[in-house]
């Protein structure tokens, strides 16, 4: 009995320790936000969409939990920009740009889309701090 | 008479819709949110799977070993057992399951066309697909008492005095291959019809031919064999439920250790090997075509795909579908194929496969609930407003009808976490067992570590693809 539970220490150990030796120290890409969390890192994407299609602007639009995102969209026809999880919408005008401004809280994968259309345009990635 | 038309024309009907369906790529249903896990939680799981395993293997070298003795012991006489599994309990949660059942197709009939506000769909893919198999896994079989098909029939046989022993024996040599196939087909339809399925008609539809198949083998094979060969969920449930602590023997239930239910037998037929690579394959299957990996490979396969006419994507996807458990098995035989070798068995490999076949099962069952635990948990709260305005009339029954879904109930690290335990678990788990098997395969010590060299070398390549594939960039979706 005694060797089974020397057995599960050392399976406890390799899960454990071998967790702290893959784990990145720190995010590169955070420090500054960490020392700066009272202002929010604002990222700012413009897409550009012709013929229901994205002609300009990323497919994959990768921020972190807690950036100011503005998604700035121009169209060359009435419709609707949808944003899935966050459940958020503007519409869009022909040569207009409209905005779609929100606050990253929520991590995950976000498709974005063209409501009345129902046209999947790209994602948002919101990685975990 | 009757019984052969309907048998005839159940498959006719789904073929129907497989083949004029054509692929819309709308949203599959549901979405989860996740994200793919980084680099180093794929290093991670891989590194202390490997690890794992040989402490597992290294420690318990030639003894029969912790789990493998503690046994069964009865819990039917604890007065809280009692209670969920008296006749009364029983035949409350049979009733509400046939209730569920019929509301589902109900719904789809007569509901809103709009799978968002129909409980249907959300009823049959996400709670029922993936909550009762979770919940099999964890309280054990509990299928057969409330499978509603089984239900009705016995509702029949009381109805007319009879009982439905088949008009023919069934053909043994048939082995699960029914349920291999109907396994295919729900697959297809959850993955590659282009979200037709999750329409709420199209899915009545769906469980209606599903129900005349299943009346129609039971009528001729008799109930008894139909649901054990035949009935894809009995089949999938029973593999499952295998895991859990649980599990019941006439009117007693025993407490048992996580997984020991796999011990007990070996595999009867080759079928219900592939049935189980299925399981595997196909969790990795829908993974994989979510990635860029997979998108890559499509772009350039898109000329051939044209030359097969306008549904040649679908047809290419829907073969991908049909040969990736032949793949698994391949890898697998060759793997049985050396361990013979190593150990000068003289059991042929095709029997050693079999021997070895059910140890696979914790893998293909974590590798589920890695991939589709965020999409119960986030799509499946969309049970709640349709629970209260099931049909999508504008109803409020029970009050839940403007719940809004939190799609933040899980963060995306604590998902990877997750997904990477889960993995880790269900390998450490299937090393166990197929160490313990190798201990009764093989008499001598030395050839019974040996044997667990190819074992763990499969085991290895089934867990390291399955989180490489979790930890994939997604392909891009306005593509």
């Amino acid at each position: 009995m005694q060797r089974n539970y020397l057995l599960y220490l050392a399976g406890l150990a390799i899960i454990i320790g071998a967790f702290f030796i893959f784990k990145p120290q720190t995010s590169p890409a955070n420090p500054p936000a960490a020392t700066n969390s009272a202002t929010p890192t604002v990222k700012t994407f413009d897409l550009v969409v012709q013929n229901k299609k994205l002609v300009a602007g990323p497919e994959k639009i990768e921020v972190t939990e807690g950036d100011q995102v503005i998604i700035r969209i121009s169209s060359d026809t009435d419709e609707e920009f949808h944003l899935h999880g966050y459940g958020k919408s503007v519409t869009l005008k022909p040569n207009e740009t409209s905005a779609l401004t929100f606050n990253a809280t929520l991590t995950g994968s976000f498709a974005f889309e063209l409501e009345s259309s129902k046209t999947d345009l790209g994602t948002v990635e919101v990685a975990p701090k | 008479m009757l019984t052969l038309i309907a048998l005839l024309a159940a498959p006719a009907s789904l073929l129907s819709l497989l083949i004029f369906t054509q692929p819309t790529f709308a949203h599959a249903f549901g979405q989860s949110f996740t994200l793919p896990i980084p680099v180093w939680i794929f290093l991670y799981g891989g590194a202390a799977a490997v690890a794992l395993s040989f402490l597992v293997i290294g420690v318990f070298v030639g003894k029969e070993s912790v789990f493998g003795r503690v046994g069964e012991k009865e819990i039917s006489k604890i007065s809280f057992i009692r209670a969920v599994t008296s006749p009364l309990a029983r035949s409350t949660l049979r009733f509400l399951a046939a209730f569920l059942f019929l509301l589902t197709i109900g719904a789809g009939i007569f509901g809103s066309a709009d799978a968002s506000v129909n409980i249907a769909p959300t009823m049959f893919w996400i709670i029922f697909l993936l909550g009762f198999t979770y919940l099999s896994a964890l309280v054990g079989d509990l299928w057969p008492m409330v499978n509603p098909w089984q239900t009705i029939l016995t509702w029949w046989e009381d109805l007319t005095g009879s009982k439905l022993n088949g008009l023919w024996p069934y053909p043994q040599r048939w082995g699960y291959f029914p349920a291999l196939i109907l396994y295919y087909v729900i697959l297809w339809y959850e993955m590659l019809s282009g979200g037709s399925a999750a329409q709420p008609q199209n899915l009545a539809r769906l469980l209606l031919d599903y129900s005349i198949i299943t009346f129609a083998g039971a009528t001729l094979f008799g109930v008894k064999d139909w649901f054990k060969y035949g009935e894809f969920f009995s089949v999938f449930f029973g593999l499952v439920s295998k895991i859990s602590i649980f599990v019941r023997r006439g009117n007693k239930i025993y407490l048992r250790p996580p997984f020991v239910g796999l011990l007990q037998e070996k595999l009867s037929s080759f079928s219900l090997l592939v049935f189980i690579l299925l399981m595997l394959s196909s969790t990795a299957f829908d993974g994989f075509r979510g990635t860029s990996a997979w998108f890559k490979l499509d772009l350039n396969l898109f000329p051939l795909y044209d030359s097969f006419g306008a549904s040649g994507y679908q047809i290419f996807q829907s073969a991908a579908l049909a040969l990736s458990p032949f793949l698994f098995l391949a890898v697998y035989l060759i793997l049985v194929a050396a361990m013979k070798m190593l150990t000068k068995s003289k059991s042929r490999v095709t029997d050693l496969a079999l021997q070895f076949g059910y140890s696979l099962v914790p893998i293909a069952v974590v590798y589920n609930v890695a991939h589709y635990f965020p999409l119960l948990l986030v799509q499946g709260q969309a049970i709640l407003p349709q629970i209260s305005d099931p049909f999508g009339l504008g109803w409020n029954l029970f009050g839940t009808a403007k719940v809004v879904p939190n799609v933040g109930i899980i963060r995306a690290d604590t998902t990877w976490y997750l997904q990477v335990f889960f993995i880790v678990l269900g390998h450490i788990a299937a090393v166990y067992l197929a160490h313990v098997l190798a201990l009764r395969v093989f008499p001598r010590q030395r050839q019974a570590v040996l044997s667990q060299l190819p074992i763990l070398v499969l085991m290895v390549i089934y867990t390291l693809t399955g989180l490489w594939i979790l930890s994939q960039p997604f392909s891009p979706v306005g593509a």
